[in-house]
């Protein structure tokens, strides 16, 4: 456990990150209350493990990973459970995720977004969203600058090619399953 | 056969995020600007890119949850585990339930309105409330003094933040002792563009809180806990004023 004075800085810290974070989230997971479900899974794991981390300045990257843990573990847990999904009403999942004031081509990009893989999704928010530049993504993720250049070049081929054909979400997905639970209900 | 130039990918892209040096883009902007096929793939992906920086945004100024306020209070609260059912733990229950009643009915009678702080603190921001004390502040130094004023006004230990790691200086204090609010203080920082970021700081209205909005140009945020509610607000963008929130929230118990 951090010492008084540490925690209130950290907490300070961690509460300052929360509404970028939980902007990443909803990007990452298509939805807002998806992304809202993980950020609050993310404070709860942050606070318990604010001791290991080492490099205030490193909060937003650190939260950013334990975000994105929480949600691929919380896709091979839907997985496991094989449901099985209709790629008609995913398109529709992710629509209806994005806020009312979007335009169409928000719907749409949030649909090519949730079409690509994890990893691919990833680094595109990560450079889009989050503002980060290559140097910072390769430490965040501790892979090599190249693999960054390699796979950003990919991610963003790929979002081009969903975005001009169309593309629905591939899988299943937190946010496409979140979404339909709270339709039927 | 294909007319246009060979450009790899990876090039392309380190051009669209600024990642080449100022030569490297020259040469690669001309070879750009010369082939249409490169140019309309740039055009594309820089579009995408401008179209991701946009998504949710609006999540940036929507108010927090207020649970995970709470969640992040309460675990600054916790302390090391101590023994169940000890006697002195039963009559420290007993103790603080007490308190937490008489408290409760003390703070109820007493509790600022909760809409109130950002109305005063940007009625403060305009001078048109009359300043009980001005403070000029003429060096880093003179903030240790503006910490004292602060904590003898809200009878808590209080410093004035240190905000010059972001490029802002206190300049002065503003003392109100006849806000609706009760007493207040505002700190004045500017940053060398002679930009000002004002701290609103007085007693809290009981509910966690933190969220911003932007009213014209200004950004407005509110931070508050259990104890303490803040206003701080400048011209600047949400990421700056979250940089800034954090730092000035943490050095006010510095």
């Amino acid at each position: 456990m951090l010492r008084q004075d540490s925690q209130k800085e950290f907490n300070s810290a961690l509460i300052a990150q929360l509404p970028a974070l939980r902007r990443y989230a909803a990007a990452l997971s298509g939805s807002v209350s998806s992304g809202d479900d993980l950020v609050q899974d993310c404070i709860e794991r942050a606070l318990k493990q604010g001791d290991r981390l080492r490099e205030q300045q490193k909060l937003g990257a650190w939260l950013r990973s334990i975000l994105h843990n929480l949600y691929i573990d919380e896709l091979r847990r839907k997985r496991s459970r094989g449901i099985e999904e209709d790629i008609t009403e995913l398109a529709d999942d992710f629509a209806i995720s994005v806020p009312p004031s979007g335009e169409a081509s928000q719907h749409e990009l949030a649909a090519a977004l949730g079409s690509l893989s994890e990893e691919h999704r990833q680094i595109l928010l990560l450079v889009g969203l989050e503002g980060k530049n290559y140097r910072e993504i390769a430490e965040d993720l501790r892979i090599p600058i190249g693999t960054v250049m390699s796979r950003l070049a990919r991610a963003r081929e790929r979002l081009r090619f969903a975005l001009e054909n169309g593309i629905a979400p591939r899988s299943a997905s937190v946010t496409s399953l979140d979404a339909r639970r709270r339709l039927r209900q | 056969m294909s007319e246009h130039v060979h450009v790899p990918d990876e090039r392309l892209h380190a051009l669209i995020d600024g990642e080449l040096t100022a030569g490297e883009r020259a040469d690669l902007e001309t070879v750009v600007a010369a082939d249409p096929y490169l140019g309309q793939r740039v055009a594309l992906f820089r579009a995408d890119k401008a179209r991701l920086a946009g998504m949710y945004e609006s999540l940036l100024e929507k108010p927090l949850p207020p649970q995970w306020l709470s969640q992040i209070e309460c675990h600054r609260a916790s302390s090391p585990r101590r023994q169940l059912f000890s006697i002195e733990a039963i009559a420290g229950i007993a103790a603080a339930i007490m308190l937490t009643v008489g408290g409760t009915l003390y703070y109820e009678q007493s509790r600022p309105h909760e809409e109130t702080i950002v109305a005063e603190a940007l009625a403060a921001r305009s001078d048109e409330y009359p300043v009980q004390r001005k403070i000029a502040v003429n060096a880093p130094a003179e903030g240790v003094a503006v910490g004292r004023v602060l904590s003898a006004t809200f009878s808590m230990k209080l410093s004035a933040p240190d905000l010059r790691r972001m490029g802002y200086r206190l300049i002065g204090a503003h003392l109100y002792s006849n806000v609706p609010g009760g007493k207040a203080a505002e700190l004045l920082y500017k940053n060398k563009e002679n930009r000002t970021f004002t701290l609103y700081v007085r007693h809290s209205s009981g509910t966690p809180r933190f969220d911003q909005f932007k009213q014209g140009r200004l950004r407005v945020c509110i931070w508050q806990d259990d104890v303490i509610g803040a206003v701080m607000s400048g011209e600047m963008s949400a990421a700056e004023m979250q940089r800034l929130a954090s730092l000035a929230y943490s050095g006010l118990e510095a």
